[in-house]
């Protein structure tokens, strides 16, 4: 059954890849690097990006070694049971600490600016009714859902930009460097945990078709790349620093400025799909991973058992911040920071132990 | 003096219950128990002594007050006439008492054992004719023989459909024959003509048993009646004539009948299948084999215009019962000897003939293998309806889409042919079912293609506009009133506040009774005669809106937003698909109405992430968006019919190339020759 072996193209999966990294975009993560660039914050996403690009050929290189085979069989052949617990513990951590920090945030978002009579619970309900609904079945149904919606998230966020050009001023760029190179610099290196989803390529490289890792993993960065560059510059733009970084939520501010004409105001609503179908797919797929790395830690062949206690772990975590600003405040601690650095850890550590044993690491990417 | 009155206190105050008397009852609720639920009962009454005494008390005084049974010997009801009907139903509820509201729903024992039991002979009787049939019993050298197990198959007398007319081949001597057909669906004049008169006249001036040296009628193996048979005699199993026999068989087919199909039965199956169908079985005496004759003759409804699928411009023709009828429109398009047309019989108790056809140039062989398997397999009862045999084959059972295309459009029928997909026709049915569909398949018209591509691809976009409005707008309405009226422009916002003022109910509320109302309407105008139907149509629609309008029910927004998405409901083509949508509306009405904006758009996810998964014939209904495929120009927007150069490659079809890059050759010098000059 394709439930238990998925299908997946390359198409799906560099949207899948682009939308788990860039998602957090729509929330406050800009502002964090605005925080950190100051006028020169565009510069930050295409470091970071050059960064992540490093990271999945470094990633890439572990996975082909080994094909057929995803991070947490891989660890398990390379660094043994016991450090690959920790490894996988490390993998389900992001996932899970991602998703229940966006939970947490984008149902507070929404309560504040679209339902504010409605109970934080029942928000947050109406998501995981649907991120649990599809990510219980399967990869196929995330990615394909993803795909599927990708038109929709795309066509409205170009939209959204274009749509703000009259208010944008040029002047914003200068000084063109900020604070600083250094100062640009550190923001961008303290940062790279943007990039850390391309963790997610690990996961699902054993679906991807044979040889096309690489392909999946460059384009889901650069794609993402775009948007968070774009989605840094054009609130920079419109809403100039220091203004911009008091905002939690830069593009809902963008959306509300949009007029056209008498009857084209509070457009707010029409880019809800945005906030909603990105951070659900962020979630589904979220979801979707946490449970198949603890289904290869267990070693069961099913995921779909630790689809609803990954669920549970997710809003434990969604629900341990006091607010929505704590929640932003601890995801750009405790994942944007510094967790990709663990990775390309990992993934140095498991190269390492595959040249030491003689296995994978001279393969090329058609694992010959 | 007094007794009429006191006639007339007992007719008020009691009168026994006079049942209509009948010689079958029944209730599935009172099935009577097998014996093995019996003594699992009895044993779980011992085990209660408590609750066993208090039965039994219960039960002595049901038979003291002579109720209608207890025990065996309480089966009279006095003063009854027909004593036999009585004892039997008495009977029946006797046993009834003892399985009251209990199942046997146990496997391997049958329900109603107590009916078989009951009829015994008769389901002995029908065994016996089950086992000739799946045993494929061949038939018999006697003509008598033959003739006794068609008329047990047929349950002659009985049945007066049966026909069994007994002729002497005109030959000297005569032979003897039997035409076995049914009555209503043959072709009398064909038979006359075609089957009775060239055997009974004209099969002498042929003097067909002489042209071999030594056909003497004994060796020729006619047989009069009460001769014994060589071939039958003890011990003489084996026919050791059977080319001089065969003979005989072979030339009455090849020279006597002039009809256009002949084919020989061996077995009862085989005969009782083809009499089923239309066709004339003659026996001929001697002969352990029947003469299939092509008859078929039953009135069928000529071809006429589309009533589902009409089309502005395009062929205005439809299928109709008639399976071969069928065949050839699709045949009259497809002018490709590739085009290949199998028969597969459908269905278990009463086989329906099916016709799949393909290009098999064209079609994956796997995939023409798929839908002959699935088809072969179903075991059904009924199976006479395309819907019937849909709902045995598709892929998802449970999922709301559609996922075989239905379609009663022979040029329809006839692209999808030479796309690389399969068709399944079905006798006595106007609708034939197209596979795999996809999701784009069913927002697609035939008119598309038929119209320049712009206004196709207007056309196609005006039918998504409307699936959309069909199955969001009134749950955006149940938001926008109920969570998110600050997004609204004021004016409208007030306009639509002040027509709500007076309106008691809840936005919810409203919505579902405007919805429900509308169905109904939809729904009786459906089943109502069509001269009343434009009548109730005007009440429905204008009538009852206006009143609800004016009674302060529902509000005028609201009437508008019913009938905008009533219309984009019947923009979308396809019947199967629109009635998900209409279902799928109250689901995404309830989403607004628990979280507004935020609920329709899970019900979004949702909805995406359950049909992404949905595949039809192996293919996925969301296919060549998700997963993405090598796409065409006609998928979601119809592109210019020059530059359709693929066919859809997630049929994986046996040649891709549909046209050459540059298929106008008349763009070319010197490259301006059609396909049948080339």
């Amino acid at each position: 059954m394709s439930r238990f072996k998925p299908v997946m193209g390359v198409s799906e999966g560099i949207t899948l890849l682009f939308i788990f990294i860039s998602a957090k975009v729509f929330l406050a993560h800009v502002t964090f690097i605005l925080h950190d660039g100051m006028n020169a914050s565009w510069v930050i996403p295409i470091i970071n990006t050059l960064i992540g690009l490093l990271g999945v050929l470094l990633l890439v290189a572990v996975l082909n070694g080994h094909p057929g085979k995803d991070l947490v069989e891989i660890g398990e052949e390379l660094a043994g049971p016991y450090i690959n617990t920790l490894f996988s513990l490390f993998y389900l951590a992001v996932f899970v600490i991602g998703a229940g920090f966006t939970l947490r945030f984008v149902s507070e978002r929404v309560v504040a600016g679209f339902l504010p009579d409605t109970p934080i619970s029942m928000v947050t309900l109406s998501f995981l009714v649907g991120t649990v609904t599809v990510a219980y079945l399967g990869l196929e149904a995330v990615s394909r859902t993803a795909r599927f919606l990708v038109v929709v998230l795309v066509v409205s966020t170009l939209a959204l930009v274009v749509l703000t050009i009259p208010f944008w001023q040029g002047h914003v760029f200068y000084p063109l460097l900020g604070a600083g190179v250094w100062d640009v610099l550190r923001g961008a290196l303290t940062t790279t945990g943007n990039y850390v989803q391309i963790l997610l390529l690990g996961i699902i490289y054993p679906f991807l078709p044979q040889g096309k890792a690489r392909l999946v993993g460059v384009w889901g960065v650069l794609i993402a790349g775009f948007f968070f560059t774009i989605l840094v510059v054009v609130p920079l733009l419109i809403f100039t620093f220091p203004t911009v970084t008091e905002m939690s939520l830069p593009t809902f501010e963008m959306s509300r400025i949009i007029n056209i004409g008498r009857f084209g105001q509070r457009m707010e609503v029409v880019f809800l799909p945005i906030w909603v179908f990105s951070n659900m797919i962020f979630m589904a797929v979220s979801l979707y991973a946490g449970a198949a790395v603890l289904a290869r830690l267990f070693k069961l062949g099913d995921y779909r058992p630790f689809v609803l206690a990954v669920t549970v772990f997710t809003t434990v975590m969604a629900y341990m911040p006091l607010n929505s600003p704590q929640a932003s405040y601890w995801n750009h601690d405790y994942l944007s920071r510094y967790s990709f650095y663990v990775l390309v850890l990992i993934m140095l550590i498991l190269l390492l132990a595959a040249r030491l044993k003689g296995k994978g690491g001279a393969k090329n990417e058609k694992g010959v | 003096m007094f007794s009429w009155l006191k006639t007339l206190s007992k007719f008020i105050m009691y009168q026994k219950p006079q049942p209509a008397p009948s010689v079958f009852e029944s209730g599935i609720e009172d099935r009577p128990l097998e014996e093995g639920e019996k003594s699992k009962a009895k044993s779980k009454a011992k085990s209660k002594a408590k609750s066993k005494s208090k039965a039994k008390s219960k039960s002595k005084s049901k038979s003291k007050a002579g109720g209608n049974g207890g025990s065996d010997t309480d089966s009279n009801d006095s003063g009854q006439g027909n004593q036999d009907q009585h004892q039997l139903r008495d009977s029946e509820q006797n046993n009834r008492k003892n399985g009251s509201r209990k199942r046997n729903s146990r496997r391997g024992k049958p329900r109603n054992a107590a009916i078989q039991k009951k009829y015994s002979d008769k389901v002995a009787e029908n065994q016996d004719i089950d086992q000739i049939l799946n045993q494929k019993v061949e038939l018999s050298y006697r003509l008598e023989e033959n003739k006794q197990v068609l008329e047990k198959l047929f349950r002659v007398p009985e049945n007066k459909d049966a026909v069994f007319r007994s002729l002497s081949i005109g030959t000297e001597p005569p032979a003897q024959a039997m035409l076995v057909f049914i009555d209503g669906i043959t072709n009398a004049q064909v038979q006359n003509l075609a089957v009775l008169q060239p055997l009974m006249l004209l099969s002498g001036a042929r003097d067909i048993r002489q042209n071999r040296k030594g056909d003497t009628p004994a060796e020729a193996g006619v047989f009069l009646q009460g001769q014994e048979c060589p071939r039958l005699g003890p011990g003489n199993g084996e026919n050791k004539e059977t080319a001089v026999y065969k003979d005989f068989f072979d030339r009455v087919k090849q020279a006597v009948l002039p009809n256009n199909q002949v084919a020989e039965g061996r077995t009862y199956d085989q005969v009782v299948y083809d009499v089923l169908n239309g066709n004339s079985a003659l026996f001929i005496e001697g002969y352990n084999q029947a003469l299939l004759l092509e008859t078929k003759g039953w009135h069928f409804r000529s071809v006429s215009p589309p009533q589902v699928e009409a089309v502005i411009r395009g062929p205005q023709e439809a299928f109709t019962e008639m399976l071969r009828v069928n065949t050839s429109l699709v045949r009259k398009i497809i002018h490709r000897s590739s085009l290949v047309t199998e028969f597969i019989k459908v269905g278990y108790n009463a086989p329906m003939q099916c016709a799949v056809m393909y290009v098999a140039d064209l079609a994956n062989p796997d995939l023409v293998k798929e839908v002959k398997r699935r088809l072969e397999s179903i075991r059904a009862d009924q199976t006479y309806e395309t819907g019937l045999a849909e709902q045995m084959i598709e892929d998802n059972p449970l999922h709301m889409v559609p996922q075989v295309l239905t379609t009663e459009r022979p040029d329809r029928v006839a692209a999808s042919l030479l796309d690389g997909k399969v068709a399944v026709l079905m006798d006595g049915n106007p609708f034939v079912m197209i596979m795999p569909c996809t999701f784009f398949n069913l927002m697609q018209s035939p008119e598309d293609a038929y119209v320049r591509w712009p206004f196709g691809a207007f056309m196609r976009l005006i039918r998504y506009a409307g699936l959309f409005l069909a199955l969001l707008l009134p749950a955006h309405y149940v938001a926008i009133v109920a969570y998110h009226q600050e997004f609204i422009p004021t004016d409208l916002l007030m306009a639509i506040t002040g027509a709500r003022e007076k309106v008691p109910f809840p936005s919810i509320v409203e919505v579902l009774i405007m919805e429900a109302a509308f169905e109904l309407i939809r729904e009786a105008g459906v089943r109502i005669p069509g001269t009343i139907g434009t009548t109730l149509g005007i009440v429905g629609a204008l009538i009852l809106g206006q009143a609800a309008v004016a009674a302060n029910i529902v509000s005028p927004i609201l009437i508008i937003v019913v009938a905008v998405t009533a219309l984009g409901s019947f923009a979308i083509p396809n019947y199967s698909f629109s009635l998900s949508i209409r279902l799928l509306r109250f689901v995404y009405i309830l989403f607004a109405s628990l979280s507004g904006l935020l609920g329709i758009l899970v019900g979004v996810f949702i909805h995406v992430g359950v049909m992404s998964t949905v595949k039809s014939f192996g293919v996925p209904f969301l296919a060549p968006a998700a997963p993405v495929t090598r796409k065409g120009r006609d998928y979601f927007m119809r592109g210019p019919v020059w530059q359709q150069e693929t066919r859809p490659d997630y049929l994986d079809p046996l040649k891709t190339k549909r046209q050459p890059q540059f298929s106008r050759g008349w763009l070319n010098d010197g490259d301006d020759k059609g396909g049948a000059e080339r």
